[in-house]
Order: structure tokens, then sequence, then C-alpha cells
């Protein structure tokens, strides 16, 4: 799906005159599909689409379309075009809480943070549960730069929607930004719950606890970077480097007893081997650079700065 | 009175940096030359990350690599580190941009920061200011200060007071960042968190940096 899009983005780029609904069409589905974000293209595109194109959708995918391009114009900051994309939603929908949701975000683009609460309050009070408007309100308050709320609202939320995936990625990110990795921890191992088998959170765990470091942690990052290489198929830069540097910290030493042990004391001269095939195959002017670096952590004299 | 002088070439890269993760924040490195005097001269940057600027495993796989890079290609040294938030707010050096700054700081004492201060940015794209950038260097008290905020040095000692661009043309800076975002060239520049994702992609950005010859036409950059 990322040539296709790479394919439509180049063949609209080229496009003299106005682009072809088709391709107009095909971008804007794929960029939902793909869940990219690329605001100012949307917009632009979308905007095209609307005002010529309209008749080539199905009512469904009008509004869905309205409602990406209003999101993105949000995103790129153009307030008048967004302000009235957002209205002919409100007037197609007027009853709806999702297209009520979207005057909420305006007033958050426009950084009015008050009014923005004000509406999903009310929106709220119709429906304490909406989760789309509990999620703006922990955007609304990371907007205003209050982490600490954010996070315990977002805490809340999880507490009864636990599958939400995304949220635990937003909660995990916030917990980062005020440095309570212990707590990140915690929400990637819901993640690696929920979805088993993504190698990008088991690296991304394995990166926690390495922050956070100490004997334990650098153990078990290091079986979790393994993981990853193991989902990977080896082809993990960030996996083979962490195992590299978890066991420059590890100075404790396996003894040759089986299977396990044996793949515990060679992991690491397998990791380097497969980081100097990459970096032959794919970036050789950075074999210089990376040679030294591999060198001094499988000696495991300390590395980085 | 000690002087840091940034070459125009490692400003836009910063820019470009921001520009392709508008909604991230941003990190890198500052290279270039400490001089007679502490003088900080900044000839490049390295993009390091734009999504786990907390975690310590990119910064210091980034770090040692860009530091290997210099030992082995001479001429430059790491003299700095840069940073810009993902929100909008005043360009201040965050308490992790600080521990980070730190690190930078105990290999090269003569360290300074750059924070690209997003309401400048603004201010900056509407050519109501000059520079967007914010300078910060370490007063004695072992803290990052804004260049020129502490007044005279307690121990009556040099401080950095501005940042100077080289050739002093901001309004020249500007109209070729507009350049470079028009034609999408900050799609062309990588960090190092996008190198460990996909190998071939070049953190060194060494056609980037060619790349701005021919779109700046007449420029020698």
């Amino acid at each position: 799906m990322e040539i296709e899009l790479e394919e439509v983005e180049r063949q609209l780029r080229g496009a003299k005159g106005v682009p072809s609904a088709d391709k107009l069409i095909k971008y804007l589905r794929l960029m939902r599909d793909l869940h990219i974000r690329d605001s100012p293209t949307v917009a632009r595109y979308g905007n095209i689409l609307l005002r010529h194109y309209k008749n080539h959708l199905s009512e469904e995918e009008l509004w869905t379309v309205y409602e990406q391009v209003a999101i993105a114009a949000l995103d790129s900051h153009a307030l008048q075009f967004a302000a009235s994309v957002v209205a002919a939603i409100n007037r197609r929908f007027p009853e709806s809480v999702r297209a009520k949701r979207l005057q909420g975000m305006y007033y958050e683009a426009v950084g009015d943070y008050n009014k923005a609460e004000g509406v999903y309050n009310d929106l709220l009070t119709q429906d304490a549960a909406n989760e789309m408007i509990l999620k703006r309100m922990v955007a609304l308050e990371r907007s205003r730069g209050n982490l600490t709320t954010a996070i315990d609202a977002l805490r809340k939320y999880l507490d009864t929607f636990a599958n939400d995936k995304e949220g635990w990625e937003e909660l995990a990110e916030m917990y980062l930004e005020v440095q309570n990795y212990r707590q990140a921890a915690f929400c990637y191992e819901e993640l690696l719950m929920h979805v088993p088998g993504n190698s990008s959170y088991f690296v991304r765990y394995a990166d926690v606890l390495y922050t956070i470091g100490g004997p334990t942690n650098y153990k078990t990052a290091r079986s979790y970077y393994a993981k990853a290489i193991e989902l990977t198929a080896g082809g993990s830069l960030r996996a083979l480097f962490g195992v590299l540097a978890c066991s420059a910290h590890i100075t404790d030493k396996v003894t040759l007893q089986d299977a396990r042990s044996r793949a515990q004391i060679e992991l690491p001269d397998v990791s380097t081997q497969a980081l100097l095939r990459i970096y032959k195959q794919h970036a050789p002017d950075k074999l210089p650079f990376v040679e030294p670096i591999l060198a001094k952590l499988l000696s495991g004299h300390g590395h980085g700065l | 009175m000690v002087a840091c002088i940034v070459d125009q070439v490692a400003l836009l890269k910063i820019l470009a940096h921001a520009a392709k993760f508008p909604s991230n924040s941003i990190n890198g490195v500052l290279l270039g030359n400490c001089t007679e005097g502490s003088n900080v001269e900044i000839h490049d940057v390295v993009p390091l990350c734009h999504s786990t600027l907390t975690l310590a495993p990119a910064l210091e796989i980034g770090l040692a690599q860009v530091e290997s890079y210099t030992h082995i290609a001479g001429g430059l040294k790491i003299v700095g580190y840069y940073q810009s938030d993902a929100r909008f707010g005043p360009g201040d050096l965050s308490p992790l941009g600080r521990k980070i700054a730190d690190k930078v700081f105990e290999h090269q004492s003569d360290a300074v920061v750059l924070v690209l201060d997003n309401k400048r940015l603004e201010q900056f794209c509407k050519a109501q200011v000059d520079n967007p950038f914010e300078l910060f260097n370490r007063d004695g008290a072992k803290a990052w200060k804004r260049a020129g905020s502490s007044g005279a040095a307690a121990d009556g000692g040099d401080t950095v007071t501005k940042l100077q661009l080289k050739g002093n043309d901001w309004k020249q800076l500007r109209e070729e960042f507009f350049t470079v975002f028009k034609q999408l060239k900050h799609r062309t520049l990588y960090d190092f968190e996008e190198h460990l994702d996909d190998p071939a992609k070049d953190w060194l950005n060494r056609n980037f940096s060619a790349g701005l010859k021919f779109v700046l036409p007449g420029n020698a950059l």
C-alpha cells in the first residue's frame, strides 16, 4: 500500500491543471488506511476533491472525506478553510456528537482552550462515557501543557476502555515526556499483551527498560531485543544495537550448559555479524564509523558517551 | 566577549528537520570547531531523533556514530546540541534537553545549545523576527542559561552573547528555507532514527547539502 501511495502522490504532483478525481479519491483513501499524518497535503487535495468532484463519491465516503479534510485543515492551521468544512459537516449532521467535537477541535486549534472545554463538557453531560470526547479532553490538557492532568484523565479513560491500543500508546508517550519510565514500561506491557507479535512494541519496551537501567533491566531488555530480532528476521537495527548495548552492561559470566546458554553467549557475536552485513549492504559508507563502536561494545568496555 | 557563529546550512538543516516532523519534538547535534578564546563555530548538524528523544538507546548509538565520524573524517567536532519541542510554547530547554546537553558538555566544555523557539519560528516565517533560535550556554554554576542573559560572568570571564549567522543575512536564510520547503526538499533530510529504521537513509545528509546548491542557484553555501 505504501508503494501505491508513493505512486499516486507522484502522479498528483505531476498533474497539469486540476488532478483527476480518481487519483484524489485514491490518495485520500490510502492516507486514511495507512494512518499517515501529512495534513497540509491532505487538506490541499481534499479541498480540490470537495470543490470539484463531490458527486464522484458515495454519501458515506463523502462525509468521511469531509471529516478527514476538516481534521487535516485544523492540523495545518488552515483555520478559515477548516471553519468552513466543520460548518458544512455540522449543517449536514446537526445532532451528531462526532460533528460537534470538530467544533471543539476548531477552538483547540485557535488556542481557545476554555471554549473547547465548554463544548466538550456540554457533550459529556449528554453522554458521559463518550470515548471520542473523553479523549479530546486528554488532548486538550496535553495542548495546555498540563501533562499531569492529561495523564490522570487518560488513565481514568483506560480504566473503562482498556482495549484502546492508541490510548495506551499515547499514555506511554506522556509518561516518557515526564520521564516516568516505570509507568511508561507498564503501558508497553499492556500493549505487548494486546498486540503480541508487534516487534516495535518489543523494541520500545526494551528501550524503556534499558533507559531505566540496572542489572535486571539490562537482562530483560536484552531478551526483548532478542525477540524483536527474531520477529524481524534479523532486520531491526534498533534491536541488534540494543542487544549489544545491553550485553556491554551485563557482566555476569554465563557458563555453557545448554542450548539456551549457548544462544546467550553467541548472541552478541551473531548480532554484530548481522549488523556488519546490513551496513555492508545498505550503508557501506557508514561501516568505518560503526566498526569501532561494535568492537567496543563486544569487548564490554562501555560505550556511548 | 565570546562569539558563536553558525553557517546557514546548519540552520537550514534544523529548520528542515523541524518542518519534516511538525508535530514532534526533534533533536540533534551541532558539528563545528571551538577556536581561540572559546569561540564556537557551527558548520553543520546531524539530526538525531523525532520520536524517542526520551529513550537512551537511539541517542547513545547516534552520538557514538557521530563521534566516530568526527574522529575518522576529522575537521569537525561535536560542539553542541539542538532541540525543538512539539508544543507551541516558549522556546525553553526542557529538563530532558538539559540532561542530554550535559552529556555533550562532558566531552566539549565549550558546548552550546540551540533551541528552535516555535513562537519565534512563526514570527520568522512572517518576517517579523530575524532569528528563531535561542542560544544557550553553560554559565559557571553548571546550568544552561540563555546566552547573554546572565550579563557579565561572575568571574569576569567571557560569556557568549548571541548567535551570529555567517554572512549575517537572516533574510536570505528565510528565503532559502521557503525555497527548500516549497520544493519539499525537507522530506529528503534524514535523521538518525530514520536511519535505524532504514539503514540506506543517510544521517550525514550529503545529498541534501549537495542539493542545496541546485535549489538555491547562485548561492555558495
